[in-house]
């Protein structure tokens, strides 16, 4: 284990985490802003400083902390120290995301594995199933194991989902089966649905 | 969208990079079929996913607390 910059080397199994004195401030930090209606400039500082280094052993996380600092330019330029900007019910569903997050111990693989893609394809088809399968690198067909269909459930069906929100969660049972096998690498999924390919892009 | 966040959790809790690529419906022909279980095109486009070892439908709907860790 070395320490740089703040951030733990794990040179064992190749992989950077946060400190432990970072990772248990992540609960208190997290929780008192959850539980706060409306925040100060400064407290909102602090969170997305926070944020912002905890993005680096979690590279997905940059998307979730981009709504708090949207509020910053609502605050007057001669603002008060206590002054508070009220934050949106959009902000709490991005600081639930960060809670369960981390709950799980964030690691970020340095290995050169990293280089290794998994291709995998995914589709619904809205009264019918949710579809995904994968290949390796040289695979030309999928494995009989890498492969699922399954019928749309009846939650998904009554709620008369939206097709963009079916053909996502095609994408999400593929990470629910693989995800594990998958560790530490580029998933480069191929969706026939624009919005759900720009979701995942940006 | 929740489903979107769920997808980066999972992203992140298994330290993946996850990239997405559209294609058209024409060139995404198996994913097609495996969703509308049209077994006469999955035999064409994969036929070993028909082999008699093989149950596409043997992996149920996971949700994020019930997952198969076992993949």
């Amino acid at each position: 284990m070395v320490s740089f910059a703040g951030l733990v080397l794990d040179t064992g199994n190749l992989v950077i985490r946060l400190p432990n004195k970072k990772l248990q401030n992540a609960p208190r930090v997290i929780s008192e802003a959850c539980n706060s209606r409306s925040l100060s400039l400064l407290d909102i500082q602090k969170l997305t400083g926070y944020l912002n280094f905890v993005s680096t052993v979690v590279p997905l996380g940059r998307s979730f902390h981009r709504r708090l600092y949207n509020i910053e330019p609502f605050f007057p330029p001669q603002a008060a120290k206590y002054y508070k900007q009220r934050i949106s019910s959009e902000v709490h569903k991005d600081l639930a995301w960060w809670s369960e997050g981390l709950r799980h111990p964030p690691g970020r693989s340095i290995t050169t594995t990293r280089g290794k893609v998994i291709r995998a394809w995914s589709d619904a088809a809205s009264t019918q199933g949710l579809e995904g399968y994968y290949l390796s690198q040289s695979q030309v067909h999928p494995e009989p194991d890498s492969a699922f269909t399954i019928p749309i459930p009846l939650s998904i069906a009554k709620g008369r989902e939206h097709l963009n929100t079916q053909e996502m969660c095609a994408v999400k049972q593929v990470l629910l089966h693989w995800a594990s096998k998958w560790k530490g690498k580029t998933l480069v999924m191929h969706v026939d649905n624009r919005a759900v390919a720009h979701g995942i892009a940006n | 969208m929740p489903v979107l966040r769920r997808c980066f959790l999972l992203g992140s809790e298994y330290d993946l990079e996850v990239e997405a690529l559209w294609v058209p419906t024409k060139e995404n022909a198996l994913a097609d079929a495996l969703s509308r279980s049209e077994y006469n095109r999955i035999a064409d486009l994969a036929p070993p996913l028909l082999h008699p070892t093989c149950s596409l439908q043997q992996r149920g709907f996971l949700t994020y607390r019930n997952r198969d860790y076992h993949g």
